[in-house]
């Protein structure tokens, strides 16, 4: 039974970010601490969508997640004499975006708790923010049962397909914390799954 | 769940930890099994793995991300490497403690002995190793950091804390207080200027946790007064090298920490 359903899960998985593209970023980053205004160009069409992809997942809607991507970006100029070209891209970009979504949603939640809601607005959703099948409702919502930490660590697996180590390096953590949260989240969601008799 | 069961379950849990990050790699043939007779594990599984919609990001979005950045773009001058910043701020450490303690009266030094003097530099060494290295890692987002700098500043206070255990006697202090709090405000006063230093050295690096290095720094320059105290202070006994030395690498910690997380607060209050 699980092969075919294997070669549907596998088979049309290319993951988020592609990354058959992703050995010359490197290079685009060094031009772009060069001064080449057309590695900016490029390097801003490369990444910015697996970003935006990670800050409207992480956020839960896609009302903040461009202003995000453009903080994000703000960060990244100012810091981009920081990136040494020995290292891998991805993380760097990736600390730098974490960093820029718990500014947001510590900013935001002070924010709230010093206002009085009168009324809510509605939504306004990224392009393809929406969540778009009843999978990634169910998904989105087992998540949100998960400790912050765990999420965290799954949320940047998932969305913004970095690697074990990758995401190690983006959260200034282990590898062995990494995998020990990830498997602490993966016993979780079995629970919570179990439970729902799912 | 049956044991046999728990084990095939964490043959999903290592094939989702090998996936992530190279998509598209054949499944093992212990997972394939499991997965076919699991339908918990199937569920995760697909949820996990399971192509997330692509976001476009507005032509629009994109331009006004590149213009902004290209209104203020100019060739920069790389950090040096990771190695190359760690020696630079261990030099600079043991330039300055050596400065300073040759201004001052070498007592302690002469009031340990060999084994002493041997174990306590030893332990302060490796701490002050642990710490150029992590504020050089801090410096760079994404630097793989394979000792958390949380962690380093533990492993020294627990260093500091065993070696003085374990090296120096118990003695009944002898005007404990009056003679620990001229070690303790020596110690700050050469903590302030010292974090204030290394906080030029390190300035240039994209911090993303200002808790974290305001705690490193502050822990680097209370270790610099330490040492600097271990060989200056005559009085080399438990109690007085824990609570006033020890206290002094203690309240830089925290007070460095303190300020970072203002500072961070600061940062936050100006994002756009």
């Amino acid at each position: 039974m699980f092969e075919s359903m294997n070669a549907g899960i596998v088979g049309t998985t290319t993951r988020q970010f592609d990354r058959t593209g992703e050995s010359d970023l490197p290079a685009l980053m060094i031009g772009y601490q060069q001064g080449d205004p057309e590695a900016v160009d490029e390097l801003v069409r490369r990444v910015s969508p697996s970003l935006l992809r990670y800050f409207a997942r992480a956020n839960g809607s896609g009302q903040d997640a461009e202003d995000l991507l453009q903080e994000c970006w703000v960060r990244i100029h100012k810091s981009r004499h920081t990136y040494q070209p020995t290292e891998p891209l991805l993380p760097w970009v990736f600390a730098i975006a974490l960093h820029t979504r718990l500014d947001g949603y510590r900013k935001r939640r002070r924010r709230e708790s010093k206002e009085m809601l009168v009324a809510r607005l509605p939504e306004v959703a990224v392009e393809g923010a929406q969540l778009s099948s009843t999978t990634e409702v169910e998904f989105a919502r087992l998540l949100e049962q998960l400790p912050e930490s765990q999420r965290e660590v799954i949320l940047m697996l998932k969305f913004s397909d970095l690697s074990l180590e990758e995401v190690a390096r983006a959260t200034s953590s282990t590898v062995g914390s990494i995998k020990q949260k990830a498997h602490r989240a993966y016993a979780k969601l079995r629970q919570i799954l179990e439970k729902e008799g799912r | 769940m049956t044991p046999a069961l728990k084990i095939d379950c964490k043959s999903v849990d290592a094939e989702l930890d090998r996936q992530f990050g190279r998509p598209g790699q054949p499944l093992s043939q212990l997972a394939r099994q499991h997965l076919d007779e699991c339908e918990r594990c199937t569920k995760l599984y697909r949820y996990l793995t399971q192509t997330a919609p692509d976001f476009a990001v507005s032509p629009e979005l994109q331009r006004r991300i590149s213009e902004n950045a290209k209104r203020s773009l100019k060739p920069v001058s790389r950090l040096r490497s990771t190695s190359v910043r760690a020696a630079q701020l261990l030099i600079v450490f043991v330039l300055l403690a050596a400065a300073v303690t040759s201004m001052m009266k070498i007592l302690g030094i002469e009031a340990m002995s060999p084994a002493q003097l041997a174990g306590i530099s030893a332990v302060l060494a490796l701490g002050v190793v642990l710490l150029s290295r992590s504020l050089a890692w801090q410096m760079t987002p994404g630097s793989m950091q394979r000792i958390p700098a949380w962690t380093a500043v533990a492993i020294l206070g627990a260093g500091l804390l065993v070696g003085t255990v374990v090296l120096f006697p118990w003695q009944t202090p002898e005007a404990f207080v009056e003679r620990g709090w001229r070690c303790l405000r020596t110690g700050l006063a050469l903590a302030v200027p010292a974090a204030i230093l290394f906080w030029l050295l390190v300035r240039r690096g994209a911090f993303l946790n200002l808790t974290t290095l305001g705690a490193t720094l502050g822990a680097i320059a209370g270790l610099l007064s330490v040492t600097v105290l271990q060989f200056t202070c005559n009085m080399q006994e438990i109690a007085h090298l824990l609570v006033w030395h020890g206290g002094v690498l203690v309240i830089s910690t925290v007070a460095g920490a303190l300020i970072g997380r203002s500072a961070g607060r600061l940062r936050r209050s100006h994002l756009t």
